[in-house]
């Protein structure tokens, strides 16, 4: 289990995290969204011991990371920028690996050269963006980590290799109880993987939950309500929009729970839908003064 | 293989090798091209020589590499290894690819040293190896060579050192090599820069390149010590020490560093307005002074106002240049204004220090029992003293030339022009420490006859100041003896004598005129006179009464003087006229005085030394020194006895130089004797009167 509790840093006077905590379970796959600029690089990088912290802890199965070899060398990391040895290619990146992470497996290297199929001989920096990523990919999953920390991973990606990058990370998931912390703006893509989810807002958590619990939390109703009524006040209602006679409203609560109030409006008609990780996050963070604004030029 | 303790990861170390091979193998190439290739070139001269004298040029050579390569090797080397295996702080991706290595701090700290030293090492000793195996018929070779090895690798493990201890302060490769060179010569520029100006405007203060803070500009320290006469090693081993210290230094910080400074031009922010102001302070006394030498050079007196104002102007150049860099932004003014205010509050002190004196340096002597050696130079030989009794006499003196100073100081629009009467006198003061204070004055004005009396009778010329001249740490025994030189003013029939001719003339058409005898004997009556007669007259400088008639260059002109010969002999061989001239008004065997070389053998010095000068030295007039210029022309001959003498120290190998001289006085009866042996004759000073050779 990764646990950061109440951490502060910053940079130059400006604060780009402050009193931040999550808690990331072990073997699960937990989702770190937040808009540009929120601090979730800059967790990621104190999470891998990188940074150091201005206050606040970061644990690993209850061990602090920085300046701690043995905990760090059961984390795997794909940043959003990777680094590689100029002249490197991947099988020279595969040698210094190996000689620096003691739990480096040289099988599973060899058994992911038949999925990532990659020139062994090519320097990696003469490489696309996307075999560069899928060149992280099978250094880090060859250290066979207990934490794959991802930033921004499938970046540059085609589909049919994001596809075989999750499938891999959860069979890890699934077989080893690898615990993946995960941070992307690709959201539609979290939803299908993460089981957990952390939103960060300027430095700080602004909701944490599982995926279950954040779709329960908020919902879609599409409904037609007689002329003249009036959406109870205990609703909260986040969003509303009118296409003709048809009202759609994002409110915060069970669907369930709304759909019962809703019908003493004895609505003609009255649908609830599922709401979508980009949808929570863009409404969840439009209480944070992060709406998409209607700019008319 | 890897735990909590570990302090070294050798994954990471041959990784950090590799990548770097081409430098070290670089490295490698020169020193073999230096070393074993350029001894064998070398030694291709002394082919012939005998064993001995073929290790002797061997172990100079290889020495010399040391002194010489070493030093420039380990300066450039240092730096480039350091900015390989330390680039991967300088970029955010490397930073973090590396920071989040299961590595700890001190381990990868190790390890990426280790990586910039050893191969480095291992060049070197393959070099030594080769080196070993190329000359191993030269005895003592796995000696020379394993000296070589070590101090090399001490001087690039300094270097080294050094720039990996600046990595760590730095988060741009850019800016380390550019703190690397300031810091190599930080010291030594800003000593010279303040002790040059105030010795522009305070009275005694003066600066002949002696630095006290040389220790810290290494590059200076290692060639002083190892390019001077008196070679020592330990300054090598001192460094090496330093290395040690550095290197140690450059964990902890680098302990403490963080990763997000990558790209930074400083690392750590309590440096940051530290590096400004020191920019600053190097803009003012750098650039502040060249703009006041560039804009005010020429205007006569150098107003301290205007030295101020353009210290100022460079202090705010640097200032804001160091912040925009630090910052990396141009919009600076704001935040650079409090250090530019330090900086030119600083600038102001010291001009106002050197118009004022605030800190009394004018007046600062030291107490005289603090005082373990005083040395007084510039009254012709060096002078040392010890006694308390004479050092109290000399501090006293000091005072009196305070007192006076109204009347001698120097205003900086008069330093070029001469002064009547004056005299140059400089006084080297050792305190406990070895520390050293110096003052030098010019003695000028009414005091300047009384001051030079009393230092000349009863300080330089004190028994403990005659003896200390004698005093070599060589011995000038007959193997010690590597030069001899002695010079007289003489006449020419005294030369001529001395030479075993028994004509003047024909001694000075031989040695000056540079005629072969056959050459002499067959030149026609009309040549020979020529070359002594009236054609001088004619032709020729310096007849009083007598114009240049005939000679195109001055065909009005007259001359008051009579100062040299001359000799004037057409070259008529070739057919086209050329002159040998050493002009006078008509040749004077008896009046006209000569440089007369003597050749003594290394016995005879020795003896010289032993058996005359030293006696003479403790009884006599010889060894004194005359500073008054009617006591010099009565008292001293023209002429001086010079010698050098090495020896080689068995420890080290190093040939330790010394130079002995003195000036022959027309009471010293021993040396007086010993020269007239050998047909000398000693002339006072006032005797030979302008045509002296050697005083003037």
């Amino acid at each position: 289990m990764i646990e950061v509790k109440n951490l502060s840093k910053s940079f130059e006077g400006f604060k780009a995290l402050d009193g931040l905590s999550i808690t990331v379970p072990k073997g699960s796959v937990y989702g770190l969204v937040g808009p540009n600029g929120s601090g979730k690089s800059t967790l990621i990088r104190h999470i891998m011991g990188i940074y150091r912290p201005d206050g606040g802890e970061i644990l690993v199965d209850g061990k602090p990371v920085y300046e701690n070899p043995e905990v760090k060398g059961r984390l795997g990391y794909i940043p959003d920028d990777i680094f590689y040895f100029t002249q490197a290619n991947i099988m020279d990146m595969m040698k210094y690996y190996s000689s620096v992470y003691p739990s480096f497996s040289r099988e599973r290297f060899d058994k992911l050269s038949e999925v990532f199929r990659l020139d062994p001989k090519k320097p990696i920096r003469k490489m696309s963006k996307g075999m560069q990523k899928q060149c992280a990919f099978h250094l880090c999953m060859s250290l066979c980590p207990d934490y794959v920390i991802l930033d921004e991973p499938v970046d540059g990606l085609d589909p049919v290799m994001r596809r075989q990058v999750w499938s891999i990370l959860s069979a890890d998931v699934a077989e080893h109880g690898t615990t993946v912390l995960v941070s992307s703006h690709n959201l539609r893509e979290l939803e299908d993987v993460c089981d957990r989810v952390g939103i960060i807002d300027k430095g700080s958590v602004i909701l944490e939950r599982s995926l279950l619990e954040l779709q329960d939390n908020m919902c879609k109703i599409q409904a037609v309500f007689p002329e003249g009524s009036v959406i109870p006040p205990e609703l909260e209602v986040l969003k509303e929009e009118s296409t003709g006679k048809l009202r759609t409203l994002i409110m915060r609560g069970n669907a369930s729970e709304i759909e019962d109030k809703l019908s003493l409006l004895e609505p003609v008609y009255m649908e609830a839908l599922p709401l979508s990780l980009e949808e929570i996050f863009v409404y969840e963070l439009g209480g944070a003064d992060y709406a998409v604004k209607e700019i008319v030029l | 293989m890897l735990s909590k303790k570990s302090f070294f990861n050798f994954g990471f170390f041959k990784k950090s090798c590799s990548r770097f091979s081409p430098l070290w193998l670089l490295y490698l190439l020169i020193w073999i091209i230096i070393l074993p290739v350029g001894a064998g070139t070398s030694l291709r001269y002394v082919f012939f020589a005998n064993l001995e004298e073929k290790a002797s040029s061997f172990n100079a050579y290889v020495m010399n590499c040391v002194y010489i390569g070493g030093l420039i090797m380990g300066i450039i080397f240092g730096i480039l290894s350091a900015m390989a295996v330390w680039s991967f702080l300088y970029s955010r991706r490397s930073c973090d690819g590396t920071a989040c290595l299961p590595i700890g701090r001190t381990a990868l700290f190790i390890s990426a040293t280790a990586s910039g030293l050893v191969p480095f090492v291992i060049a070197n000793l393959i070099t030594a190896l080769i080196t070993v195996v190329a000359f191993a018929n030269i005895t003592g070779v796995i000696a020379i060579a394993g000296r070589w090895l070590l101090l090399t690798s001490l001087i690039f493990l300094f270097f080294y050192a050094m720039a990996v201890f600046i990595a760590q302060l730095t988060g741009n490769i850019i800016a380390l090599p550019i703190v690397y060179g300031i810091f190599n010569c930080l010291a030594v520029a800003f000593e010279a820069i303040v002790k040059g100006l105030s010795s522009e405007y305070l009275f005694g203060l003066t600066f002949s390149g002696d630095f006290t803070l040389s220790f810290l500009s290494p590059p200076f320290e290692f060639a002083r010590i190892l390019w001077g006469t008196y070679k020592s090693h330990n300054v090598i081993y001192h460094y090496a020490l330093a290395a040690v210290v550095l290197l140690v230094l450059g964990c902890i910080i680098f302990g403490k560093r963080r990763m997000e400074t990558a790209g930074d031009v400083v690392a750590f922010d309590i440096l940051k307005p530290v590096s400004v102001i020191l920019a600053g302070i190097g803009g003012g006394l750098g650039l502040g002074i060249i703009l006041f030498y560039l804009l005010e050079a020429g205007r006569g007196e150098y107003s301290l106002v205007a030295l101020g104002i353009y210290m100022c102007i460079g202090a705010f150049i640097c200032c804001f240049a160091a912040q925009m860099a630090i910052s990396k932004s141009f919009r600076v003014l704001r935040r650079s204004l409090p250090f530019f205010a330090i900086t030119a509050a600083l600038c102001f002190l010291f001009c106002l220090n050197c118009s004022v004196d605030f800190l009394g340096v004018e007046n600062r002597i030291p107490a005289d029992k603090n005082i373990t050696q005083v040395e007084i130079a510039g009254v012709g030989e060096n002078t040392i003293l010890k006694d308390p009794e004479n050092i109290k006499k000399v501090t006293g003196l000091h005072k009196i030339i305070i007192e006076n100073k109204a009347s001698m100081k120097r205003r900086t629009y008069d330093r070029y022009e001469f002064v009547e009467n004056s005299y140059s006198v400089s006084l080297v003061y050792t305190l406990g420490s070895n520390r050293t204070f110096t003052r030098s004055y010019l003695i000028c004005g009414p005091c300047a006859n009384d001051i030079m009396r009393e230092l000349q009778d009863n300080i330089i010329n004190s028994d403990e100041a005659v003896l200390s001249r004698k005093q070599l740490s060589v011995e000038p025994i007959p193997r010690n003896i590597r030069y001899a030189d002695i010079g007289i003013s003489m006449t020419a029939r005294e030369c001529a004598n001395a030479s075993g001719y028994t004509d003047a003339k024909q001694y000075l058409m031989e040695v000056y005129g540079g005629f072969t005898p056959t050459e002499i004997a067959n030149m026609s009556p009309e040549v020979y006179k020529l070359a002594f007669g009236e054609c001088i007259a004619n032709y020729c400088l310096n007849v009083p009464g007598k114009d240049y008639a005939g000679y195109p260059d001055y065909p009005n002109e007259a001359v008051s003087e009579v100062r040299d010969i001359a000799f004037y002999y057409p070259d008529v061989f070739d057919g086209n006229e050329s002159y040998f001239t050493y002009l006078a008004e008509s040749f004077d065997e008896d009046r006209m005085f000569f440089n007369y070389q003597v050749n003594l053998n290394s016995a005879e010095i020795s003896s010289l030394y032993y058996d005359c000068i030293l006696p003479d030295f403790e009884n006599g007039l010889m060894g004194k020194l005359w500073l008054l210029r009617e006591d010099l022309e009565n008292n001293l001959a023209d002429g001086y006895i010079f010698f050098e003498v090495s020896e080689e120290d068995e420890a080290t190998g190093i040939e330790r130089w010394e130079s002995f001289r003195t000036f022959p006085v027309t009471g010293s009866s021993r040396t007086g004797a010993f020269l007239a042996e050998r047909g000398i004759v000693l002339h006072p000073v006032s005797e030979i009167n302008s045509s002296h050779i050697f005083w003037g």
